[in-house]
């Protein structure tokens, strides 16, 4: 992924993001934060069979903005343990020294969009902030 | 009178200084990042090394090593010579009185917690106070909030101005009968605000308190004198002087140092050890327990002869000029604000861009080859009393030029375009 695509759908993410503003049926609701970097998160839940909606709120960078957006969309439709399983995978693949594979980047779909940040490691922080937020959801 | 893009600036601003020539001394700034040449803007974290520093440690680690102050053999007495002479090195480079006032140690955050620790512990007891202001590094708050937890002392923060300087009479104030220490940067890393520092020393000194001074950020821009300061202690870093990292001085009054406990034990700061009872030496082995940081002392004192070879009125002259230029060029920016306006200030620069968080502002420099800081500085107190988590900052070094900040603003420019349109 180019640089200019990153930035594309981060800006994209960013400015127009999806499911911004808390939820006012959640089911479920969990905070993260990075004190560091002065980044927090709020993310709300809506789960019947699966996650039928999602909302945040977020306090940082664009990265940080964009990242819940993108996860806000990933994770919804699925059970919260498929998406904390994913949130675990993600953890992964963002810390991880391997390049991703060719199936990695399908299922990660846009949220590989971030892909490019993997280097940087307080820009990784960012980008976790709301998939930790996810895994201490409690089932 | 207003700059505009190029050499423009009157004659009197010309630096003296032979930037380009400068510059080949320091290899990493011919370096290309992200396919942009690396223009190096944070200074104020850390600054980089002139081979003159390189090559002097390659020596060293290459054909002088020994461990120091043991030896009878022929390298071990070179590399105690060596050793010793860069105490001699630092003692001219602040002035101090005497070689032995300079203690080696990891850093400016380890001279500020041997204070902390060694004196503090011994001199101070609950509802003792200690002053600071609002814009110390965390490594001058912290060892004080320790010894809160541990003796019982009150830590006491002096306030400043929306311009980023002390307000002193305010300072002035809060020096009550309890205040036994004064502790305060000379410069600000994160506002440049050089502070009055010998005023301020003076009027302690009036009160019968002794004064620390932080001079991680100072000494690498302008001469200090620590005898004409008549500062009690002073600390700076190796790393942030051009010169290696893991070496860094306290400077103390040799009375003052004699008269405090050790803070490590170990080898090289004893004079006799028994289980019956252990003596301990004088300065300033009595504070390097254990083999030092030889090859750091001998780097950090090529540093400094690297420092006095260009001279600190070039250097002063070249930072004036890129500060102000700098300034004026942000300024452009419709919407940026700077924070820290001291009429006094080394070149640090500090600034904000509302709508864009500064993680991000960092990002995006460096995918232009540019490097700042991004964040709190290790100053979270100081961004409190602004309403902010933290600023983007630029912060320059002799070997720095007008064309870099140039390119800075060009791609600030851009990002600002791109995050919030034109």
């Amino acid at each position: 992924m180019t640089p200019e695509i990153y930035q594309e759908i981060l800006l994209e993410h960013s400015k127009h993001p999806r499911g911004e503003g808390l939820l006012a049926d959640a089911t479920h609701r969990a905070e993260a934060e990075n004190p560091e970097l002065g980044d927090a998160v709020t993310l709300t839940l809506r789960v019947g069979s699966t996650i039928e909606a999602v909302g945040w709120e977020a306090k940082g960078s664009a990265v940080l903005r964009a990242s819940c957006s993108l996860m806000g969309e990933f994770v919804r439709g699925k059970t919260l343990a498929q998406a904390q399983e994913e949130a675990m995978r993600f953890r992964a693949f963002l810390t991880g020294t391997q390049e991703p594979d060719a199936a990695s980047l399908d299922f990660f779909a846009d949220v590989a969009a971030l892909s490019g940040i993997r280097h940087l490691p307080a820009r990784v922080k960012c980008t976790m902030l709301p998939w930790r937020a996810l895994l201490a959801v409690e089932g | 009178m207003v700059l505009k893009k190029g050499n423009t600036s009157p004659l009197i601003d010309r630096p003296l200084l032979n930037v380009q020539q400068v510059r080949e001394d320091f290899p990493v700034l011919a370096r290309e990042v992200n396919g942009q040449p690396l223009v190096y803007l944070d200074n104020a974290a850390s600054a980089q090394k002139p081979r003159q520093v390189v090559e002097r440690l390659s020596r060293y680690y290459a054909l002088e090593h020994a461990n120091i102050h043991r030896g009878v053999h022929f390298l071990s007495q070179e590399a105690t010579s060596a050793y010793e002479a860069a105490r001699a090195t630092v003692a001219k480079f602040i002035n101090a009185a005497e070689p032995r006032e300079c203690i080696f140690t990891r850093g400016t955050t380890e001279a500020l917690n041997l204070v902390a620790s060694s004196w503090g512990g011994a001199n101070l007891q609950a509802g003792d106070e200690v002053l600071i202001t609002q814009m110390e590094h965390h490594a001058n708050i912290v060892p004080w909030q320790l010894l809160e937890q541990s003796h019982g002392i009150k830590l006491v923060v002096a306030p400043i101005d929306e311009r980023g300087q002390l307000i002193v009479e305010e300072w002035e104030k809060l020096l009550s009968p309890r205040t036994k220490l004064v502790a305060f940067c000379h410069a600000s890393n994160a506002l440049g605000t050089i502070n009055p520092a010998k005023a301020l020393i003076k009027k302690a000194h009036e009160r019968g308190i002794p004064v620390l001074l932080d001079g991680a950020q100072s000494s690498a821009h302008f001469k200090i004198d620590v005898q004409e300061l008549d500062c009690d202690w002073f600390a700076l870093s190796g790393h942030k002087l051009f010169g290696p990292t893991g070496i860094g001085v306290l400077y103390g009054k040799a009375d003052l140092l004699n008269a405090m406990p050790p803070y490590q034990g170990g080898g090289d700061m004893i004079e006799k050890v028994s289980f019956s009872g252990t003596t301990f030496r004088h300065i300033p082995e009595r504070f390097e327990a254990g083999t030092p940081h030889i090859a750091g002392a001998i780097g950090l004192a090529a540093a400094m002869d690297y420092i006095e070879s260009i001279g600190h009125k070039p250097i002063e002259a070249q930072e004036r000029d890129l500060l102000h230029y700098a300034t004026e060029r942000m300024r452009e920016i419709e919407g940026l604000k700077i924070y820290g306006e001291a009429e006094n200030k080394v070149a640090v620069i500090s600034f904000d861009i509302p709508g864009i968080h500064p993680n991000d502002i960092g990002t995006m420099l460096d995918a232009d080859g540019i490097a700042v800081r991004t964040g709190h500085h290790c100053t979270m107190p100081l961004w409190e009393r602004f309403g902010l988590t933290g600023t983007t900052r630029a912060s320059f070094a002799f070997y720095n030029t007008r064309g870099e900040i140039d390119s800075f603003v060009e791609s600030l420019t851009k990002i600002k375009r791109m995050f919030l349109g034109a």
